[in-house]
């Protein structure tokens, strides 16, 4: 009746935990505290500065500041700190936004709304957490890579959003 | 997809009977236009659906997952957004500048900036309450923009008050039969409690709606276009 002490424990597919794609394993977990973006490798934006261009790379980053262009970064997590302003679409692993984005996000793991952030635009993410309070207009689509709608038979696109001021 | 020419047998009612799930703090409620909403977009793929309240996760989880494309819009705080930034320019213009500042046109811009989907994009319009804390200017307008961004047979789903509400709530789904009610600051008060034959002319360009009253004073309605 009673489980052997040294028997080991039945796993389940829904017992175990969450494993995170292949390109999103390295991440941190701490990804989910809300300041977690201020690890030490992560490149920051601070208040002060005002950015207007592209960002690419390879290094996470963490933006406090202002920045009016786009930013690309693939296989890593970008941060919009609570004084962040964007106007920008943003590429990345992982994107958490504390502050405001004006334009779209593109998430190949994952899209993190905190709740003082702002996002005027688009999410694609395959997950997004949406915390109480965090602002969103614009779409949702959570397709993953290869299950996008086929377009429109009228060569209307699907409808983008169209930014607009905060 | 052919919402009108469905029927419904009995037994595909969903209970209201089901166990209220646990939320913290919630104020749930039996949501019967619901049911019957995802009954008739239970056909409907790749669904495009626009929420005009603020963003949920618990909404967009249920309907993306559901393979519908969620797009959120929260209207009543970009109405609000936007008449901060006209009294901003009017406080910023030089001195004798004329500025249009009436309702009408004030309603009319905000048109032009926001709701700007193409035509018959999307198969159903989560409005909740919102019509009833609409500018009268603006009401008019966003009904008719509802109207030309659903596709045919497209459905709205709204909340209207029998009273007016003591105080502001957000709303979520929780489940496929229950809505939750959370309070949040408010953002305008309400401007009016829509009677039955006044929705009725609101939406006179749509072909059918579907009134369930609650005892909390709550109408949903489910209006076809």
């Amino acid at each position: 009746m009673w489980r052997r002490p040294n028997e080991a424990k039945p796993t389940s597919p829904e017992a175990e935990p969450y494993v995170a794609p292949p390109a999103a394993a390295p991440r941190r977990e701490e990804a989910s505290a809300p300041h977690a973006a201020h690890a030490p490798e992560a490149t920051r934006i601070t208040q002060a500065i005002s950015i207007h261009g592209e960002i690419s790379g390879r290094q996470d980053l963490f933006i406090d500041g202002e920045l009016q262009g786009s930013i690309c970064l693939p296989e890593s997590r970008v941060t919009v700190g609570t004084n962040g302003r964007l106007k920008a679409d943003v590429e990345a692993a992982e994107i958490v936004v504390e502050g405001h984005v004006n334009g779209n996000l593109t998430a190949g793991a994952r899209v993190v709304l905190r709740r003082s952030g702002r996002v005027y635009g688009s999410v694609f993410a395959p997950r997004i957490a949406i915390e109480e309070g965090a602002v969103l207009n614009g779409q949702v689509d959570m397709a993953r890579p290869g299950e996008a709608e086929a377009p429109r038979a009228n060569g209307v696109s699907a409808p983008s959003y169209r930014v607009a001021a905060p | 997809m052919s919402l009108l020419g469905k029927t419904r047998g009995g037994t595909e009612r969903a209970s209201s009977a089901a166990p209220l799930p646990k939320t913290p703090g919630g104020n749930l409620r039996v949501s019967n236009a619901l049911k019957d909403f995802l009954w008739l977009l239970s056909d409907v793929e790749h669904g495009h659906l626009l929420d005009l309240g603020p963003v949920a996760q618990s909404t967009v989880s249920f309907f993306t997952e559901r393979g519908f494309k969620v797009y959120t819009e929260d209207v009543l705080r970009c109405w609000q957004q936007h008449l901060r930034q006209e009294e901003a320019k009017l406080r910023n213009a030089p001195a004798g500048s004329k500025m249009d500042l009436d309702r009408a046109a004030l309603a009319e811009n905000f048109m032009h900036e926001n709701l700007a989907h193409p035509s018959e994009t999307f198969h159903t319009v989560l409005a909740w309450d919102l019509l009833d804390y609409l500018d009268s200017e603006l009401l008019p307008r966003v009904v008719a923009r509802l109207f030309e961004i659903l596709k045919p047979n497209g459905l709205v789903l709204g909340i209207f008050h029998s009273r007016t509400p003591e105080s502001f709530h957000r709303y979520r789904v929780v489940d496929a039969q229950h809505v939750e009610l959370i309070p949040a600051p408010t953002v305008f008060p309400p401007q009016r409690s829509l009677q039955n034959r006044e929705i009725l002319n609101l939406f006179s360009r749509f072909r059918t709606s579907k009134t369930f009253v609650g005892r909390d004073q709550l109408r949903e309605a489910l209006i076809t276009r």
